[in-house]
């Protein structure tokens, strides 16, 4: 089922000035409900505009945003309900914290929708607990934090909403490994337990293989590729054509292939690599 | 929505106004803003207002910048102008109503000041913001200020400071419209309301922005130590600044308007104040 549709946008920055630069044209996606989907693309392609469409922080200048089948602008004064649906993590959240508390921080979504105060310290605790926000931290300074804690917290901030849709604008940027995987799985484990649908957008191919059902690929303003993962790293060749790439691991594997060895199926993932060459191998996945 | 403050803003050009020098400019400015008050009668204000629309024409400034340049202070003229009307005292009586005397001569000081007000504003963009890259005028600035080392003001440092403050404020305000946006989407509501929470409303950003601000601020002096700077003793500039004809042209223009506007007092004294 589509949760969120793209009818045909188009949106330009400075319309009319001789700055004028065109951020969408003509975009058309359906992002399917309960999945994570991922987009890549290079900077400046438009993905940032793009997910500032989903929410209604921008208005497209034609065309039409629906989620559930509602066009969200068919109310412009309701516009801050849809925000409360469609939840958006940007860039490097963690600048937009400013409670005393962490608590109180994740708190400042829940608040604005109006629920009462047992229902918010009910979604703060979930909340924390998806994006990996210990207990202890909840009642310090946002501010005391490690840069990777703050980005959790921020993260946590938009999961109390409990969007439908959750967006976030490279989630692991500047992370280490560790603190990467973290997030990948806290937005995993939130998609799965609350149904939600997630949408990411990261220039890590490893990390898009390893958690993303569908993938969009822009470029340009304009959508590029659209499929699942075999349709778009099937395609290494036109993902080449616009300087991006396939997983390193795919790359190696096709390596071996081409040194003959007998691998059929395409290879994305590290996990995967490692029980095909095993199997290979004769050993045990152990 | 910040997009649209004008500060500092500058428009490329080529015109005799963008070509001179800082300090001729900034001269020009000072001297232009002490002229304005000489002036007197009707005649020496609209002098000032053809020569300032002249100086525009010259600069090739779209009047419709100018004209937002002077809008934030539409609020700041109606109300020095207001206080102008109900306050000078005359001798015509205009309209008399209890406690409120209005006399012509009031309102025609009021209204001088407001032309006076627009004109200092305009004059001033045009001179030296729309026309000089912040960069030129706090190089102009420190050099008119370079006697002032020898008494020990730290010149140097107050230019230093300057720039870097007037660098950030295209940072600072792209950092306000994303950090605005990001609490939009946690449901922050900035229109509507009233005062008190609408200034609420403003916490959510003004903390952040102060934390960033620190924090880069922390970081530039770290990035600053690390090319080893150590204030401007002994530092030598990429730009020198040399007078050449257009500041020429510069100083013909004052004359003309210190001249332009004494005359109109003395000879054409008609409706003065």
């Amino acid at each position: 089922m589509t949760i969120l549709e793209l009818s045909d946008v188009f949106f330009t920055y400075d319309k009319g000035t001789p700055d004028a630069h065109e951020a969408l044209v003509g975009i058309n996606l359906k992002i399917e409900q309960g999945l994570m989907t991922g987009i890549i693309g290079h900077t400046g392609c438009g993905k940032s505009t793009m997910l500032r469409m989903f929410n209604g922080l921008l208005k497209p200048d034609s065309g039409k945003i629906l989620l559930d089948g509602k066009d969200i602008w068919e109310n412009p004064k309701e516009i801050s309900k849809v925000r409360f649906r469609v939840g958006l993590v940007m860039q490097y959240p963690e600048y937009q914290l400013f409670d005393e508390t962490v608590r109180a921080d994740i708190a400042y979504g829940p608040r604005n929708m109006g629920l009462d105060e047992a229902e918010i310290v009910r979604r703060v605790e979930a909340a924390a607990s998806f994006a990996g926000v210990s207990a202890d931290m909840l009642d310090r300074s946002p501010f005391e934090l490690s840069g990777g804690q703050k980005r959790r917290v921020a993260i946590a901030g938009i999961m109390a909403m409990q969007p439908e849709v959750l967006v976030l604008d490279e989630p692991a940027a500047g992370l280490d490994p560790k603190g990467r995987e973290d997030i990948f799985l806290g937005l995993d484990r939130y998609r799965r337990e609350s149904g939600a649908s997630v949408i990411i957008v990261s220039h890590s191919m490893e990390d898009m293989a390893r958690y993303c059902d569908r993938l969009v690929v822009m470029n340009d303003a304009k959508i590029y590729m659209e499929g699942t993962q075999r349709e778009v790293f099937g395609d290494a060749e036109k993902l080449m054509k616009i300087g991006l790439g396939v997983p390193e691991v795919t790359k190696l594997i096709s390596l071996l292939r081409e040194g003959g060895m007998p691998i059929a199926q395409e290879i994305y993932t590290v996990d995967d690599a490692k029980t095909a060459l095993l199997e290979l191998l004769g050993g045990d996945s152990k | 929505m910040m997009k649209d403050v004008t500060l500092g803003q500058y428009f490329s050009g080529n015109s005799v106004l963008h070509r001179a020098d800082p300090r001729a400019k900034l001269m020009f400015a000072f001297f232009y803003i002490i002229v304005l008050f000489f002036a007197k009668s009707a005649a020496s204000f609209g002098f000032a207002l053809l020569f300032t629309i002249m100086m525009i024409a010259i600069s090739g400034v779209p009047f419709k910048s100018v004209i937002r340049a002077v809008k934030p202070l539409v609020f700041i003229i109606l109300f020095t102008a207001l206080l102008n009307i109900f306050w000078t005292k005359g001798e015509k009586v205009l309209f008399e109503w209890k406690f409120i005397h209005i006399y012509l001569e009031g309102v025609i000081f009021a209204l001088f000041m407001a032309v006076r007000i627009v004109l200092l504003v305009v004059g001033m963009t045009i001179a030296l913001t729309y026309t000089t890259t912040p960069i030129a005028l706090t190089d102009g600035i420190e050099a008119l200020l370079n006697p002032l080392k020898k008494i020990k003001v730290p010149v140097h440092d107050f230019a230093m400071m300057m720039t870097i403050a007037m660098r950030f404020i295209p940072t600072l305000i792209e950092e306000t419209d994303k950090i605005m946006d990001a609490q939009k989407a946690r449901g922050a509501d900035f229109e509507n309301g009233g005062l008190i929470k609408k200034a609420k409303s403003l916490i959510p950003i003004l903390i952040p922005l102060f934390v960033s601000s620190f924090k880069r601020a922390d970081d530039l002096a770290v990035a600053m130590e690390c090319r080893s700077y150590r204030g401007g003793e002994g530092r030598t500039k990429l730009k020198q600044l040399r007078y050449g004809k257009c500041d020429i042209v510069l100083f013909i223009l004052a004359v003309v308007f210190v001249a332009g506007i004494l005359l109109c007092n003395y000879f054409l004294p008609y409706i003065s104040i």
